[in-house]
């Protein structure tokens, strides 16, 4: 149901802005689609593999390991070990999304898996010394990772926090 | 080819693909040979289910994305909100972080521009926050598709502020070496590079 709904949110924004840019009569479809095409060339392959990947993982891996490193009752250091997983995780989202979600199936907590997400997109280390550093500038990139370091934890420990209390009311 | 910039970057962006393309392999030689071919048959059939349920939303993407390049050009993104400042601009460069797509090579070129317009470090940050947390597209095709739907309701809500948040902190701190930034600018430019 979820699913469709997120497709049908999807599939009304491209044909809203299809039609924005179709009314433009300049050739902004055809741009679009271009670009759309150059993206789904990088992207098809990489996500072909992640999926695999990170199923073969799942599958190889025993869940109460999962459990004991990363599950919901590690707290914070299990926080701390997944904020640290996520920061060294490299790749795009479709490699990161593919191996936190079979984590989370197969043992992992929801608020260790939640800092695991936030640790990769704050401060991927991979993303962060190829792209941001040369772009922005190490002095840019170290203040914006320094107050963004323990967001992580904190988003984990609020998620936590949310659980206990859905609990206790439910 | 013998452009320097093209040519350094494409094999970066091989060897990522590379990489996965090896650990994918490897996982599934090992869950083959470990397992048997029961469970690694068993593995495959369920990615390539996940698969086939990804792909619709995977076309939806690259073409948001590629129309969202093309309708909101970023050179105008920038300097509109460049120009922006005090708790509104830090409000808005998280927005504009989780409306924008595309990857680190639009984002941080972004950035750049956004601090020639006049952003702040705080702004910045913002705005690199709110595309790293926030980002609608990056969530809607790869995080919905991957992790069950209350999981993503959970982390995006508990994230919602944290680019302002993360916006304000970063101009507390470090606005004071920013006010001192004239002085050892012109000292280390000299020494750079």
């Amino acid at each position: 149901m979820n699913i469709v709904i997120a497709s049908l949110l999807l599939y009304g924004a491209v044909f809203v802005l299809g039609r924005i840019a179709w009314q433009r009569h300049d050739g902004s479809v055809r741009r679009s689609l271009d670009l759309a095409l150059i993206q789904a060339r990088l992207v098809a392959p990489r996500i072909f593999f992640a999926v695999l990947g990170a199923g073969f993982i799942a599958a190889l891996v025993p869940p109460e390991l999962v459990a004991a490193i990363i599950g919901g009752d590690t707290g914070f250091l299990g926080l701390l070990i997944a904020s640290a997983l996520g920061a060294v995780t490299p790749g795009g989202p479709m490699l990161a999304f593919a191996v936190g979600s079979a984590a989370l199936e197969v043992g992992g907590g929801t608020p260790q898996i939640i800092a695991f997400v936030t640790a990769w997109g704050l401060y991927n280390l991979n993303r962060t010394t190829v792209w941001e550093m040369p772009i922005i500038g190490r002095r840019a990139t170290l203040q914006r990772i320094a107050v963004a370091l323990p967001v992580p934890l904190l988003l984990g420990l609020a998620a936590g926090e949310i659980a206990r209390l859905a609990a206790s009311f439910g | 080819m013998p452009d320097p910039a093209h040519a350094g970057r494409r094999p970066k962006g091989d060897v990522g693909l590379l990489v996965v393309a090896s650990v994918a392999i490897t996982a599934g030689a090992l869950c083959y040979f470990l397992k048997g071919p029961e469970v690694f048959l068993a593995t495959l059939g369920d990615d390539l289910d996940l698969l086939l349920s990804i792909l619709p939303k995977v076309l939806a993407g690259v073409l948001l994305s590629g129309l969202l390049t093309v309708l909101l050009p970023q050179d105008k993104v920038a300097r509109w909100m460049g120009a922006r400042s005090g708790l509104r601009g830090l409000v808005l460069a998280g927005l504009a972080g989780a409306l924008l797509p595309g990857g680190p090579m639009m984002a941080f070129p972004l950035t750049v521009a956004l601090g020639v317009a006049g952003a702040d470090i705080g702004t910045a940050t913002a705005f690199i926050a709110g595309w790293s947390l926030l980002n609608l597209n990056r969530t809607l095709v790869w995080e919905m598709s991957f992790f069950p739907h209350d999981f993503v309701y959970l982390r995006y809500g508990l994230s919602l502020l944290v680019p302002v948040l993360l916006g304000l902190s970063a101009r507390a701190i470090f606005a004071r070496t920013k006010a001192e930034a004239p002085r050892k600018d012109s000292a280390s430019e000299g020494n750079a590079e």
